[in-house]
């Protein structure tokens, strides 16, 4: 379970975009199994077995990062991953809601990546295409600040489990294992940053993915019972391993997504199996014959321009998207109780353009300066 | 054994001696309760030494040097080395602006440094930088890439930066995690500038030994005014 990982300079981003996908699938896997386990104490044997399963299928892929790679780059790769993969969940979504969720959403972490790259621009001297690897525009999204939305406005309309297409089902499952691990991350190291506007930067955008965790989880049909919402996220493991193999470039790490997904496709016949034996009824009434198309793991650059161009001033109003203008009172209240201080991803990005080689390569030689008072800085939010 | 105060304020409980009474039962457990298994710390070694032979030669290191094709093979050093330079230079720009945040939170002490010293050095870290950015464009190179060497450098100096931007630190703290960074970028000028003299780069062997010089003079800066801050 412990090998060489990839090389942080030379493996293509779409790899590392890979393995914190399946990897954030994985944890969702076991996730999902806990909660299902303290809910039906009868598949406890057989969620127990699964699980260890996952749990070192988990620990083979994650692993897979280098310890080179830092908290702070890892967080910027998290970002494109949900960039990059819910670009293409959005453009390949039958369902028209579902596919305005996740543009939707993808705008939001499209801003969390540009104000990262500030960070870490502004704190450390690097810049952040070297993880980016210029597949990703490094530029403002919906911007950070005005994300923060009252809870009630992050809960969006369910799919109709029995009408939505088989990949409307495999998107919200991936999608909502993506966010779910990447909020999850935030909390864990937000606080091993010793910068306090890196404290602060982790905190605020940690809440915006608890949001999205809420929103791309309302996705999903509550009426699916446990053993259908677990024969489906098993399908969904096999999709998403099968749409790494067809993808992957780098001959060591393909062969381990063919090794996964070969366990997982004995994963689903297992739960499958189950779940005729306790829900007496064909899983072909929920599984098709074939996959859908894979994911397609490439850059979306002229598509996400096109999104944030037309959808850049939306926010929610509960179910709808809605101009930020015609906001629930209860959004702009939050927001202001939220901001009551200030917001760190205005702070940290205040006038900041992405340079390549750092902002500081955009200064003429021995030409650096700062405010006699760096207290009296004033930081404006121009939208 | 006798309780010792940290200085300053407040009571550090980190020594086995805050608990008199609680160490011995500490000690008397490890009496009652013997290792699971024999061998030494050596074996965390093995486990090392058994995975860095497994890696393949090919992959050794963090990743490739990027350089110009033309230069060959010999000059890859030299490129991952000057990487490794231009890197430490733009991070310690920002180190430095972090120390005059600090400076202006607690303000400087007897013999300490004053806000334009600090400015002055923070601006020569990013003239170095952006010489060396010139320097590996002239040789064909691409400076915005991260060479294995500046991981390397980059991983040592995370906790200098963790120092620095700490807002509990003080700001002779700051300095000495400074230091520490000057030391090691005054040491990696010294390797730049043999290794331009052996690739016969004279023009640069002159350029990073004007370097070295401000480095230098960095390196006694910050020994004084930590020297200043400690009375000594």
């Amino acid at each position: 379970m412990v090998r060489t990982p990839y090389s942080k300079l030379d493996s293509d981003a779409f790899t590392r975009i890979r393995v914190i996908l399946m990897t954030a699938i994985e944890a969702d896997a076991l996730r999902f199994s806990h909660m299902c386990g303290r809910m039906n104490g009868a598949l406890r044997p057989e969620l127990a077995q699964i699980r260890r399963l996952e749990q070192h299928q988990r620990t083979l892929v994650n692993w897979l990062n280098p310890a080179d790679q830092t908290p702070l780059e890892t967080s910027i790769a998290y970002e494109q991953v949900a960039i990059e993969v819910t670009a293409a969940v959005a453009l390949a979504e039958p369902d028209a809601y579902a596919a305005a969720t996740y543009r939707f959403g993808l705008l939001e972490d499209f801003d969390h990546m540009y104000r990262y790259s500030a960070l870490m621009d502004r704190v450390e001297g690097k810049d952040a295409n070297a993880i980016i690897q210029s597949y990703t525009d490094i530029m403002p999204g919906r911007a950070t600040s005005v994300q923060h939305r009252h809870p009630y406005d992050d809960v969006r309309d369910h799919y109709d489990k029995d009408r939505a297409e088989f990949i409307t089902k495999l998107h919200a499952l991936t999608i909502v294992s993506g966010e779910s691990q990447t909020h999850e991350y935030y909390l864990n190291v937000g606080p091993k940053f010793a910068d306090p506007i890196a404290r602060q930067l982790y905190a605020e955008i940690a809440s915006v993915e608890e949001q999205h965790v809420t929103q791309f989880e309302s996705l999903t049909d509550p009426r699916e019972t446990w053993m259908e919402k677990w024969m489906l996220h098993k399908a969904m493991e096999v999709y998403n391993y099968w749409s790494c193999v067809e993808s992957e470039e780098d001959p060591k790490i393909k062969r381990i997504w063919e090794r996964s997904l070969d366990y997982k496709l004995g994963q689903l016949q297992h739960v499958a199996a189950l779940f005729e034996r306790y829900e007496r009824r064909d899983a072909s009434s929920i599984l098709p014959d074939s996959l859908p198309d894979p994911i397609q793991y490439v850059s979306h650059r002229e598509y996400i321009k096109q999104v944030l161009r037309a959808e850049q001033g939306l926010s929610a109003k509960r179910p709808d998207y809605v101009d930020r203008s015609q906001e629930h009172p209860r959004t702009v209240e939050y927001r202001q109780q939220l901001e009551s201080e200030g917001s760190a991803s205005d702070t940290i990005a205040a006038d900041y353009n992405w340079t390549a080689g750092t902002e500081l390569s955009a200064i003429p030689a021995g030409q650096v300066e700062l405010p006699v008072t760096m207290a009296d800085e004033t930081i404006r939010r121009t939208l | 054994m006798k309780k010792q105060t940290a200085q300053g304020q407040g009571q550090n409980r980190t020594g086995i001696a805050t608990h008199d009474s609680m160490a011995e039962d500490m000690m008397a457990a490890v009496a009652e309760f013997p290792p699971t298994s024999t061998g030494s710390s050596a074996g965390a070694g093995k486990v090392r030494v058994e995975y860095a032979q497994a890696v393949d030669p090919d992959e050794l290191g963090y990743g490739s040097v990027p350089m110009p094709i033309a230069l060959g093979r010999d000059s890859a050093l030299l490129f991952d080395k000057l990487g490794e330079r231009l890197a430490f230079e733009r991070t310690g720009t920002r180190l430095y602006e972090a120390v005059i945040a600090k400076h202006e939170a607690f303000g400087s002490f007897p013999g300490g440094p004053n806000r334009a010293q600090l400015l002055e050095i923070l601006n020569e870290e990013h003239r170095h930088f952006r010489m060396l950015e010139e320097v590996v464009e002239g040789l064909g190179g691409d400076p915005t890439a991260v060479t294995p060497a500046a991981v390397v450098a980059g991983t040592i100096g995370g906790g200098i930066v963790e120092v620095v931007t700490e807002a509990r630190t003080t700001l002779l703290a700051s300095l000495e995690a400074v230091l520490v960074a000057e030391l090691a970028d005054r040491a990696g000028w010294n390797t730049l500038i043999e290794l331009a003299r052996k690739a016969k780069l004279a023009k640069l062997v002159t350029q990073f030994e004007v370097a070295e010089r401000r480095e230098q003079e960095h390196v006694a800066k910050l020994q004084r005014w930590i020297a200043a801050g400690q009375r000594r």
